[in-house]
């Protein structure tokens, strides 16, 4: 599974006649960083990856708020029509993205977001998903401490901020990282949406930046991809745990 | 949206269902409604298939440093952009100075033509998707032998049954629910490709590996034909409600639950 990884990464500190010789060396003959200068050079890296940050934060503050407040409220609010519209919300959840994209399109250019990072915000700014995720867990919290703040005299408003909230720090981990990896990697929306390069974010940079000089420099373009992998394989090891039992309970929800 | 005809910049004309008759003899759309099929056939076969053997294989090791270490080598490619994948596959499988073709020359095999022949371009296209996923369906297989609770096992072995008969009457039926969850999400999602394709081979040679999404994509922001787009869009989704409902229906007979 490493292998095509461990290529990409060698071939990023070669020299570009290298790439050529067969057999192909394994370690490069020496250690050179003109490639990883090359990618600096040719295009705006560093943008590209403080665009990503901050769409990619963005939208992961976004959906922890909006989540756990729609989870919150299917879970425990009553309030008229909601079964039908949480059925509607969770047959939404069937439609795929691309189905969606023309009226989401028309309305993103309608308000004036179009070739601007709020783009890639605004659609992502609450998830189906990371509500029903919010929704199962806040359903097990147990009603005696609900009833415990009411006596205090709490509102529902308080009650979410300082009961449920901070009770609910695992699934919030969770939502927050399979978020964070869906945005950093997302492509299709900054394709659509994103038309100069200052306002690109990495994975389209990548594609920009393989159309600055194609086939020719593939040092150069390995290189990038070894600087693109480093920060997902830091978040991965980081977050490991998080991000399989993400997977799992996602998975388990289903069945 | 796909009652109209519509470029987007003048007003929208009503042409009922014109653009839904346009697309059932429109040969491109055809083409690239069958090979969004046979991608979602062999990609989804590839993911779960490998996916449940290669969790099956994991779950029986006994060194918990090896499993731990196995689970994270097929989940990583699942983090990484597939955008990235693809370019670094593209460079991996050049026909004449691609790596994979050096070193399958060394064995004996003639060079393949990766990404220059339809038919190879579809299959490395099959392949890199089944590299990138299959770990996530190996973690979701896993977490589903996690939860079969090892009495099975010993009342199995007091029983006598050997190690074939545990896999096929105890380990296989109980993980029914995690199949079946599985072929639903791969289904939908391979429906959907487009990045892969996009970025490796553009959807050639030809239009070999251009996908209905793909088309999809050229037809809205390359011709400006949005209602005829749009109306892809419905005949897609109708397709994967139908075949989810189908795959809902069907699940019924041969999943178990406990």
């Amino acid at each position: 599974m490493f292998i095509p990884l461990l290529w990409a990464a060698s071939f990023s500190f070669g020299q570009p006649h290298e790439f050529f010789k067969l057999p192909p060396p394994v370690i490069p003959s020496a250690i050179r960083l003109d490639n990883y200068q090359g990618v600096f050079e040719r295009v705006d890296f560093l943008r590209f990856f403080l665009n990503s940050v901050f769409v990619t934060g963005c939208v992961t503050v976004a959906q922890l708020i909006t989540c756990s407040m729609g989870g919150y409220a299917f879970a425990r609010l009553r309030f008229p029509g909601k079964r039908i519209i949480f059925i509607l919300f969770l047959a939404s959840m069937m439609v795929p993205q691309h189905v969606t994209l023309i009226p989401v399109f028309i309305i993103i250019r309608g308000m004036g977001l179009y070739n601007n990072l709020g783009a890639l915000i605004v659609p992502y700014a609450a998830s189906v998903f990371g509500a029903f995720l919010l929704k199962q867990f806040f359903e097990t919290i147990p009603d005696d401490l609900e009833d415990a703040a009411k006596i205090d005299g709490a509102g529902f408003l308080q009650i979410y901020w300082r009961v449920m909230l901070p009770l609910a720090g695992p699934p919030l981990a969770t939502l927050a990282i399979l978020t964070f990896n869906s945005s950093w990697n997302n492509f299709f929306w900054p394709l659509i949406f994103i038309n100069s390069a200052e306002k690109m974010t990495l994975p389209l940079g990548m594609i920009y930046l393989r159309g600055q000089d194609g086939v020719t420099n593939t040092g150069v373009l390995m290189a990038a991809i070894v600087l693109n992998l480093i920060p997902v394989l830091i978040f991965f090891m980081i977050f490991q745990r998080r991000l399989v039992e993400g997977v799992t309970l996602s998975g388990l929800k289903g069945t | 949206m796909s009652l109209f005809d519509w470029d987007f910049f003048s007003d929208p004309d009503y042409v009922g269902l014109d653009n839904f008759i346009e697309l059932s003899q429109d040969k491109l759309f055809l083409t690239t409604l069958k090979n969004t099929a046979l991608f979602a056939l062999f990609a989804t076969s590839g993911n779960v298939g490998l996916g449940m053997f290669i969790a099956i294989g994991i779950n029986s090791i006994k060194w918990r440093w090896l499993k731990a270490y196995l689970r994270t080598a097929y989940f990583i490619p699942f983090v990484i952009s597939t955008v990235v994948v693809a370019l670094m596959f593209g460079f991996l499988l050049q026909e004449s100075t691609g790596v994979v073709n050096y070193y399958l020359s060394r064995l004996g095999i003639d060079r393949i033509p990766w990404l220059s022949s339809s038919a190879w371009a579809f299959r490395s296209v099959v392949l890199i998707d089944v590299w990138k996923h299959v770990g996530f369906f190996t973690l979701i297989f896993l977490a589903g032998l996690q939860a079969i609770p090892g009495e099975l096992y010993e009342a199995a072995l007091v029983d006598g049954a050997g190690r074939r008969v545990r896999l096929t009457r105890i380990t296989i039926p109980l993980l029914t629910p995690s199949l079946f969850f599985s072929l639903v999400i791969a289904l939908i999602g391979a429906f959907q490709v487009f990045e892969s394709m996009f970025v490796l081979t553009n959807g050639g040679p030809g239009d070999a590996t251009r996908t209905v999404v793909m088309l999809l994509y050229r037809e809205a922001f390359g011709s400006f034909n949005m209602g005829y787009a749009a109306s892809m869009a419905v005949v897609l989704f109708f397709i994967i409600l139908m075949l989810t409902v189908t795959q809902v229906r069907l699940g019924d007979r041969w999943v178990f639950y406990r």
